[in-house]
């Protein structure tokens, strides 16, 4: 069973439709009490860093969400989830994150960013460090993007996709069993319900 | 580089698809009609985007719709864009429950603005797009803009409701020709050239919809520099393998979309 964490941050119903499509087993949960039990969680968002985290905070998730890793439960961010990955954000404030993956959440700034936000599909670079998240999905496959800030780290072995928006930025992030993705893949045709089909896998 | 972007359009009224033609209405078959005969799952596949509208007479969101938008949202994974009739928050919150990934709003920019800030607030201006329905006037050679499902002059000229869009902080900006909409006799590229004049979209990707027949209108819209996607609702053109073959050609000529 995969959990989707339901953290009141952007719609969750796109990805449900794609993981049931895929024919997952799906629950939409935001008790702790759930992800304590989780196999596998997806954190999904859209909007900013300090709302998510002060969500999570209120909803008493932090503790509960860090622990899957740990324990070998692999967790997926997507977009902002993916961000609040990180150790710091400065979207909204400067406030931690989950500290999951190395790195920091910083804006695009107009002098080297093509587009901000950066909206649309955009190619993935994929890395030699991607593992079987990106299991048969050629480096180049396109994905769908909408966000004004970015995951900044020194951390290059956590680097597993890149793409470009004026100036190369991270797409994914891999720590052991926590995995990021920056762009959306349950919008991304084909290819994204490749990268979900593998995630449901690991 | 950018990639720009090939938008299907459906619209629906009260429980049917329907086709459009200088913005009247002709039914073309329901949902089950559009999965099983039109094989939409598979066309979808050729698209960078699908906007479903309601043009109900009532302008409400109708329950048929909300329930169409839910069926197809389980096949199609590509961003959806839905709306038509938006009066409140809470609409904008079915949508999205109804798998919309982005909301379209046209007249209530101008008739309930604050609540189109409030959309950009709370579900972000990533999330909402804003649309003007314009008609070129034939003495003045002006564009005018229309609200109402296009039934009523604004108040507004055509710079006075991009200033609004702008202001509002919609994410992206939809220009809809009237008298193209449905012809399919090419897409008013002058009226892109009218906005971008203005000076006032910021850095908003704009959206042309209306008069999109064939793959050389296509072509030749999305070659405009200022032109970031094409809307066509001209479905009937594009039945079988032909919205493929029609993608392919479009990167073939050089247009940058994206490869799926």
């Amino acid at each position: 069973m995969i959990h989707i964490l339901d953290y009141g941050m952007g719609n969750i119903a796109s990805l449900k439709n794609a993981l049931e499509f895929l024919g997952a087993d799906v629950r939409i949960t935001s008790k702790w009490t759930e992800l304590k039990k989780s196999e596998k969680l997806i954190i999904p968002g859209v909007g900013s860093f300090t709302t998510a985290m002060d969500r999570l905070g209120q909803l008493d998730l932090i503790g509960a969400i860090k622990e899957l890793p740990e324990r070998k439960a692999p967790v997926l961010g997507i977009c902002l989830g993916m961000q609040i990955l990180a150790d710091r954000g400065y979207e909204g404030g400067n406030t931690p994150g989950l500290g999951l993956v190395p790195g920091e959440v910083v804006p695009f700034v107009p002098e080297s960013s093509e587009l901000i936000p950066n909206v649309g599909f955009n190619e993935v670079e994929i890395l030699p460090t991607a593992g079987d998240l990106f299991k048969e999905i050629a480096s180049g496959s396109y994905f769908y993007f909408t966000h004004s800030y970015f995951f900044r780290t020194d951390s290059q072995g956590s680097v597993t996709g890149l793409a470009q928006n004026g100036t190369k930025f991270t797409a994914s992030v891999q720590c052991e069993y926590a995995f990021g993705v920056q762009f959306h893949p349950e919008i991304s045709q084909k290819k994204g319900l490749q990268l979900l089909r593998n995630f449901i896998e690991l | 580089m950018r990639k720009k972007r090939l938008i299907f359009a459906l619209l629906h009224q009260d429980g049917y698809f329907v086709l459009s033609r200088n913005f009247r209405l002709q039914k073309v078959g329901d949902v089950n009609w559009l999965i099983d005969n039109y094989n939409l799952a598979e066309v979808v596949k050729s698209i960078d985007e699908l906007a479903i509208i309601s043009v109900s007479r009532n302008r409400i969101i109708h329950e048929t719709y909300l329930r169409d938008c839910e069926i197809i949202s389980k096949v199609c994974f590509t961003p959806k864009i839905f709306g038509g009739g938006i009066a409140s928050v809470e609409d904008a919150k079915r949508l999205f429950d109804s798998g919309a990934d982005k909301i379209i709003v046209n007249s209530l920019c101008f008739s309930n603005s604050a609540l189109v800030s409030d959309l950009v607030r709370l579900f972000g201006s990533q999330a909402v797009v804003g649309c003007l329905d314009v008609l070129k006037d034939k003495v003045s050679g002006e564009y005018k803009v229309f609200v109402k499902n296009g039934s009523e002059v604004s108040t507004l000229n055509l710079r006075e409701c991009v200033a609004k869009l702008d202001e509002l902080g919609v994410g992206e900006i939809m220009i809809q020709s009237i008298s193209q909409d449905g012809t399919g006799f090419g897409l008013d590229l002058a009226v892109v050239d009218a906005v971008v004049a203005e000076k006032n979209t910021g850095s908003r990707p704009i959206v042309l919809a209306g008069g999109a027949g064939y793959h050389a209108h296509l072509a030749e819209a999305l070659a405009h520099p200022n032109v970031n996607a094409v809307l066509t609702a001209n479905i009937l053109n594009f039945i079988g393998d032909s919205l493929s073959t029609t993608r392919r050609d479009l990167i073939d000529s050089g247009i940058g979309l994206a490869k799926f």
